[in-house]
C-alpha cells in the first residue's frame, strides 16, 4: 500500500488544529527528528530487506553477531575515532556513569571479539543489520541504519578484494548496478606537507592546488597494496568497476590498508564503504587484523521506496 | 547532465559569461526573467540561481552537481563540499571596522561584534585571543556601531565604500574572498569525467 500526500494532507491538518486548540495542555506526539517508526507497510518493506541482505551474507558464510545498543562510553573509547565521538550520543545513568549510544558497528564488534573471542580460531566471518545512533545535523539523521560485515583475522589482498567484490554484488543484487566505487589508501598521504595533507582530507582542491588524480592502477601503482589488490581484482574480474583516487584519505588513521567508498546513481550520499583496519582490535588487548565494509541500509531503503 | 547552483547577482552573470567562453551558451538570460533555472542549447548543463547562503546546500545535499559560490560563505557554513578551482572573480574581504571617531587601542575582551559570519568571527576572535562577544545580524551591518548595538562589525567589503558612506574605518582583514567551483562526493565519483573537464576548461581561463 503506497501512502501518498493526498492521503496525508487533510489528516495532517486536522491534527495540527487539534494540537492548536489543545496548546495550552502542551501535547507533543512528534518523534525526534531523524528517527524511524515504521508504519506495516514501510516495515513490511524494512524487513524484507534486512532479510534479503541477512540471506546474502550467510550464503557468503557469515555469522550474525548483535552489540548492545547503549554501552559504557570508557569500554569504547580506545577504538573510537574523534570525529566519531563528536557525532555520537552520549549521557549520564542514574549511577554516574557515561555512556554512549552505539556510533558504529565496528568499534563494539572489535570490543567484543577481544573481550570474548580472542581464543577462538579465526577467521570469524561476522555480519550485522542493525541502526547506530549520531547526533543530528541538518544532513545525518539520528538513528542510521546499517548493515555491514567485519572478517576478523583475514590478512592479504585476496580478502580485500572478496569484500569489495561482495559489497558490489551484493549492491546489484539490491538493484543498484550503476556504482562508482573509489579506492584509497592511508600511504597516499606519506611525503605530504602537513599543510597539503590537511587539504586533502578536507577536501580543499584549491587549497592543494591540483585535483587528486583517479583512475586505473596507474594512479596508484608507487603503492605495493594496491598493485597486489588490483591482480586480485582482476582474478575476480571486478577490476573495471573500480577506480583508484589518490584523494582518497582519512583525517584519522582508521584504517591500515586499502579502504573503499560507493557511490551509486540516483543516490546522492555514499551508500557503501569499508576496508582494511589492522590495529582497531589492538586497541581492546587482541591483536587481529581485519577487515570489513557497512551498507547504509536508510538511504538504500529511501531510494528503493522511490523506484 | 550536469545541475550547476549559482549564486544570485554578480556571481550568476560571472558565471554565464565564462560558460560563454568556454561554448556553453543558456536559453534564458535569468538576470532579466523570472525563472530560476535554464538549460543550455546542447542539453548538457544545467544551471540554477539559487541564494548565495543556499548554494552549498544544494551541492552538499546533492541537489545540483556542481556550485559556484563565495569563498566567505564556504568558510562560514562548513558544508561537506569538495572544492575544485578558485574561479578568481567576485573579489572582496572579511574585515573587521569600527567608527572613525572612536580610538581603539585594539580589540579588547568582551567586545561586541555585529555580523552575518558569527562563525567566521568566532574563529578570528579566537584566533587572536580576544573574547567576544558576537550579534548576528542579518542585513545593514554598519548601523550597528552608529546606533551603539555593537564596538565593532565583521562584514564583507569589495570596496570599501559603505563604509566609508557611514563613518566606518576598517580595523584589520580577516580573509579574502573569491567565488570557487565546488561539488560533492557522489558526483565527482559519478560524474568524474564530465567535471574534471569543466574544471579544467573553466581554469584555461585564468
Amino acid at each position: 500500500m503506497q501512502t501518498t500526500g493526498f492521503l496525508i494532507l487533510p489528516r495532517a491538518a486536522e491534527v495540527y488544529q487539534a494540537q492548536s486548540s489543545m496548546y495550552n495542555v502542551s501535547m507533543n506526539l512528534f518523534t525526534p527528528f531523524g528517527v524511524s517508526e515504521f508504519l506495516p507497510d514501510e516495515a513490511l518493506r524494512h524487513n524484507k530487506l534486512t532479510q534479503q541482505i541477512s540471506k546474502y551474507f550467510e550464503i557468503a558464510g557469515f555469522s550474525p553477531i548483535r552489540t548492545p545498543v547503549v554501552e559504557y562510553f570508557d569500554a569504547l573509547a580506545p577504538g573510537l575515532d574523534p570525529q566519531l565521538v563528536s557525532q555520537s550520543i552520549r549521557f549520564f545513568d542514574t549511577s554516574g556513569h557515561l555512556m554512549i549510544l552505539r556510533p558504529d558497528h565496528t568499534t563494539p564488534i572489535a570490543r567484543m571479539v577481544a573481550s570474548r573471542l580472542s581464543d577462538t580460531p579465526v577467521p570469524l566471518q561476522l555480519y550485522y543489520v542493525a541502526p547506530v545512533f549520531r547526533n543530528t545535523t541538518t544532513d545525518s539523521p539520528m538513528e542510521l541504519f546499517q548493515a555491514g560485515v567485519e572478517w576478523i583475522g583475514a590478512t592479504g589482498p585476496h580478502a580485500d578484494a572478496q569484500l569489495i567484490q561482495q559489497c558490489v554484488q551484493l549492491l546489484s543484487q539490491l538493484g543498484f548496478t550503476d556504482l562508482g566505487v573509489d579506492i584509497g589508501h592511508p600511504a597516499l598521504a606519506d611525503g605530504l606537507s602537513t599543510s597539503d595533507r590537511d587539504a586533502l582530507v578536507h577536501h580543499d582542491y584549491v587549497r592543494l592546488g591540483r585535483l587528486p588524480e583517479r583512475g586505473t592502477i596507474d594512479v596508484a601503482r608507487h603503492i605495493p597494496e594496491l598493485v597486489a589488490l588490483e591482480t586480485e581484482l582482476r582474478t575476480l574480474n571486478i577490476h573495471e568497476t573500480v577506480r583508484y583516487n589518490t584523494g582518497l584519505i582519512r583525517e584519522f588513521d582508521y584504517y591500515t590498508g586499502p579502504h573503499f567508498e560507493v557511490y551509486a546513481k540516483g543516490i546522492r550520499q555514499m551508500v557503501a564503504c569499508g576496508g582494511r583496519y589492522d590495529r582497531l582490535i589492538s586497541k581492546f588487548g587482541y591483536d587481529c587484523p581485519a577487515v570489513g565494509f557497512a551498507l547504509n541500509l536508510s538511504l538504500i531503503q529511501e531510494a528503493l521506496a522511490q523506484c | 547532465m550536469l545541475t550547476i547552483a549559482v549564486a544570485k547577482g554578480y556571481l550568476m552573470s560571472e558565471a554565464v559569461a565564462r560558460f560563454s567562453e568556454i561554448g556553453i551558451q543558456f536559453e534564458d538570460d535569468l538576470s532579466v526573467s523570472r525563472k530560476l533555472f535554464t538549460i543550455d542549447t546542447t542539453g548538457q548543463y544545467r544551471i540554477l540561481q539559487v541564494r548565495p547562503w543556499d548554494v552549498p546546500v544544494y551541492v552538499a545535499r546533492g541537489a545540483a552537481d556542481l556550485g559556484v559560490s563565495g569563498f566567505d560563505v564556504l568558510e562560514e557554513k562548513h558544508d561537506a563540499v569538495i572544492r575544485l578551482l578558485d574561479l578568481g572573480y567576485g573579489g572582496c574581504r572579511l574585515i573587521m571596522a569600527g567608527e572613525k571617531t572612536r580610538t581603539f587601542t585594539g580589540p579588547f575582551h568582551d567586545i561586541r561584534v555585529a555580523t552575518k559570519y558569527p562563525n567566521a568571527t568566532s574563529a578570528y576572535f579566537q584566533k587572536i585571543g580576544i573574547k567576544a562577544h558576537i550579534i548576528k545580524l542579518y542585513g545593514a551591518i554598519e548601523l550597528a556601531p552608529i546606533t551603539g548595538l555593537s564596538d565593532v562589525i565583521v562584514d564583507l567589503t569589495a570596496t570599501g565604500k559603505t563604509l566609508e558612506e557611514n563613518h566606518l574605518t576598517i580595523m584589520d582583514t580577516i580573509f579574502h574572498s573569491t567565488a570557487q567551483l565546488i561539488t560533492n562526493a557522489s558526483s565527482f565519483c559519478l560524474k568524474d569525467t564530465q567535471i574534471r573537464t569543466l574544471t579544467r576548461q573553466l581554469s584555461g581561463l585564468r
